[in-house]
């Protein structure tokens, strides 16, 4: 699970039959104390995040293959929580 | 899921029987600096000239059915997700999942 902030999202048409219907969200990983730490990464999101929000991002294939009802889904990362706050980012 | 440019195809003669039916396409991962030049804008125009130039990322062969061409930009998925789709065991590393029409990427300010 890494900690993300959500900076925006993807539209595609032509895609696995997995993803139809389900956001797909641009995650920024960061570190504890909000700085950007590496390139993006996309993934599934459920939960409806907003723009800028931190969420936390889980890389569990089976857990996101449920999600999608799809066993032979491709997909991955998935959003399976958005932080309230983090004690290091507290203001 | 990564973003990336799809630079090339590869063409196999012998080939595993699981591969047909598809493609094995060049791709190169997008940087996040790749992200703000291709927000907005209208992809999936097929040229000559990719839409992002090549980083120092690494390019990969990723597997595709969805007739993704050079020039587009896709989301591909890495390790056993890679094989998931497939109804047999398929070495497969990388699976193209989507063809991206567009991109809203809006970083805060600040960052």
């Amino acid at each position: 699970m890494n900690l993300v902030r959500i900076d925006g999202t993807i539209t595609a048409t032509a895609c696995h039959p997995s993803m139809r219907g389900f956001r797909t969200v641009i995650c920024q990983p960061i570190d504890e104390t909000g700085a950007a730490a590496g390139d993006p990464i996309l993934a599934i999101d459920t939960h409806g995040a907003a723009l800028h929000q931190r969420a936390i991002l889980s890389t569990d294939g089976s857990t996101t293959r449920q999600m999608v009802r799809d066993p032979r889904s491709p997909l991955r990362n998935l959003i399976i929580g958005i932080a309230d706050a983090n004690e290091k980012t507290r203001k | 899921m990564r973003l990336g440019t799809v630079i090339g195809r590869v063409t196999l003669t012998l080939q595993e029987p699981v591969y047909r039916g598809g493609t094995l396409l060049l791709i190169q991962p997008l940087s996040r600096s790749q992200y703000a030049g291709l927000s907005q804008k209208k992809l999936q125009q097929t040229s000559a000239q990719p839409p992002a130039a090549l980083t120092k990322a690494n390019a990969l062969v990723a597997y595709d059915q969805l007739g993704a061409a050079p020039g587009h930009i896709v989301g591909f998925t890495e390790g056993a997700e890679a094989t998931a789709p497939f109804a047999i065991d398929a070495p497969v590393d990388a699976y193209v999942a989507c063809i991206v029409d567009r991109i809203d990427y809006r970083p805060p300010a600040t960052a």
